[in-house]
């Protein structure tokens, strides 16, 4: 055994199991969560639990949350005829800090990848179908810029517009804040592709 | 561009090395393992943010060692200074490439801005390999000219790879619905037909080049070979004809899939597009894979390579450095005279060999023209 508490090496295992922590950085929380008091550990320890309990998917939007249906689909005044489809739960905080968009969102749960064995069935899509009822008259696709996004962007494309709603998708392009002047050639070429006409 | 100076910390078998180059030839003077083409392989990082050799990162970190770091000193044509730092740690495992100090969100947006052409004896296979290596040839110098063919080379790559997923899968599943496939097609065709059209257009170009940079290493007179001349055709991945436009590419390659889509469930794998196609290499139209001679090979290669130097050059309006791996060592001296009278027009360049004898009498070295030598990972100047 490299560690002298099979505690120590249980938690550092866990820690490196964690998205972009190494074992190095692993062995510093874990010695770091040692130092610490008690009560401290314990109240860590109890929101990791909880975030397992107490969260749960909305059974409208499948966004995460505590209360089903969630607050922005409960809430009286969000605009139930547009649609926002995103990948992740991430994706929603991101848009929501904005302050701009006003609509309602669907949150996907990825985006097809057939590498990672993800097809149509690993998605919301059909949950997704199932709202638009009439009430919904614009979706707006915004799935993350990369070629799983895209393949997903065409695909909920080709099963909504027989729906009869507006399909729109998110401006590929130059970031907020850049200028056009700094922005690298690939970018610009995109930005020029997906103009939009005025 | 002008590489002034670079730093290397863990990387291969260089511990910490430090080579200020001059603005002509460098010549880095070795023993086979001494670390020679491990320096061309952290200027090559620099400019390519990886190796031309190795398959991983990982395989260029030094022995033991937790990161390796490079840092760069170039000076631009138009006498702009800029540092490159590259930086890769082992575990968590990541590469991070920084200019000026600002760390590059896409280490693609690095490809192109400091240019380099690189020559070292795996290249052979452009010429007598198979059309794969042709394709990396052309694709490596369009991504340094044109950062969007190189965006669209990468998410190819990457849909090519989701889309014969499915494909595979559908070999061992049994069938899917066509609206599982669809989608990856027409993103396909969109990557593809443009691929499709700049390369085209690339050859078309390049052709003037090749034929020129050619005539000006043939051998000295008294051999015969004078009147060689030598071409390049662009065979696309699918049906096109000569004046497909670009939206016409895209197109013509949907209809390609579109007709061959039973044939792809039947074999599991994507059968049109430019990861089909095929760059033919002549001399006098004689197919130089199967038929040339050693010596045909060696000129043409060399050929293509000052073609690439000199295509780049006028494409960015910026000279690339010229990194020559151990190339005079098969060549007979009238022919490395002649490439390295070449050479000496080109700007600068890092050249390395077992001895300076390649390098005949005629080159003064001193503060225009450098000389180093490489033992254990340490690398000096040449007295
Ligand atoms: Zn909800």
């Amino acid at each position: 055994m490299l560690y002298t508490s099979e505690a120590l090496q249980q938690l550092i295992e866990e820690f490196s199991k964690l998205p972009g922590i190494g074992r190095k950085s692993a062995q510093r929380l874990a010695l770091y969560l040692l130092k610490q008091q008690r009560e401290d550990v314990v109240r860590m320890a109890k929101a990791m639990v909880n975030l397992k309990d107490k969260i749960r998917p909305c059974s409208v939007c499948c966004n995460i949350t505590e209360e089903d249906p969630c607050a922005i689909c409960s809430s009286a005044k969000r605009d139930r005829s547009i649609l926002c489809v995103v990948e992740e739960p991430n994706d929603v905080i991101a848009l929501e800090k904005t302050n701009e968009f006003r609509g309602l969102y669907h949150v996907l749960g990825g985006s097809l990848s057939p590498l990672e064995g993800i097809g149509p069935d690993d998605l919301k899509v059909k949950e997704l179908l199932l709202r638009i009822d009439g009430t919904v008259v614009e979706v707006i696709l915004a799935m993350n810029p990369n070629v799983e996004g895209e393949a997903t962007t065409i695909y909920l494309t080709r099963l909504l517009k027989p729906l009869g709603v507006a399909v729109s998708r998110l401006a590929r392009g130059i970031p907020v804040g850049g200028d056009l002047e700094f922005a690298d050639e690939a970018t610009l070429t995109r930005a020029l592709e997906g103009r939009i006409s005025l | 561009m002008i590489l002034s100076a670079i730093t290397l910390t863990n990387f291969r078998n260089h511990a910490a090395t430090v080579v200020k180059f001059a603005s002509g030839i460098n010549a880095v003077l070795g023993k086979n393992g001494q670390g020679k083409t491990n320096l061309l392989e952290a200027v090559s990082y620099v400019g390519l943010t990886k190796s031309f050799y190795a398959a991983s990162d990982r395989d260029v970190l030094c022995f033991g060692a937790e990161e390796f770091t490079l840092d760069a000193r170039i000076a631009s044509d138009a006498g702009v200074e800029h540092r490159v730092g590259v930086r890769y740690t082992r575990e968590p495992s990541g590469k991070s490439v920084a200019v000026d100090g600002l760390e590059q969100a896409r280490l693609a947006s690095v490809i192109g801005r400091f240019p380099v052409v690189i020559l070292s004896p795996e290249h052979g296979a452009i010429t007598s390999g198979g059309p794969a290596e042709r394709r990396k040839f052309m694709d490596v110098t369009l991504s340094q000219v044109a950062a969007a063919y190189l965006d669209d080379a990468m998410e190819y790559r990457r849909v090519l790879r989701q889309r014969n997923r499915i494909l595979s899968d559908g070999l061992q599943r049994g069938p899917f619905p066509s609206a599982v496939i669809e989608p990856w097609t027409e993103s396909l065709a969109r990557y593809g037909g443009r691929i499709a059209f700049r390369r085209r257009a690339f050859v078309e170009e390049f052709r003037a080049y090749v034929r020129d940079a050619y005539r000006s290493i043939l051998p000295l007179e008294g051999e015969a070979t004078d009147a060689e001349e030598p071409d390049l055709a662009y065979e696309c991945g699918f049906p096109v004809e000569a004046e497909t436009t670009a939206e016409g590419m895209t197109d013509r390659m949907a209809a390609a899939l579109a007709s061959r889509r039973l044939e792809e469930q039947r074999r599991g794998i994507t059968l049109a597009g430019p990861h089909r196609d095929e760059i033919h290499l002549t001399i006098n139209g004689v197919d130089v894979q199967h038929f040339a001679s050693q010596g045909q090979h060696k000129t043409i290669l060399v050929a293509l390579k000052i073609a690439e130097y000199r295509y780049m050059r006028e494409r960015r309006q910026e000279a690339p450095l010229l990194l020559l791996d151990d190339v005079f060592s098969e060549l007979d001296t009238g022919r490395a005279r002649r490439i390295l009278d070449v050479t000496l027009a080109m700007g600068q360049s890092i050249i390395t060999a077992t001895d300076d004898r390649a390098f005949g009498g005629s080159i003064g070295w001193g503060d225009k023209n450098r000389r180093f030598t490489i033992e254990h990972g340490t690398c000096r100047p040449a007295a």
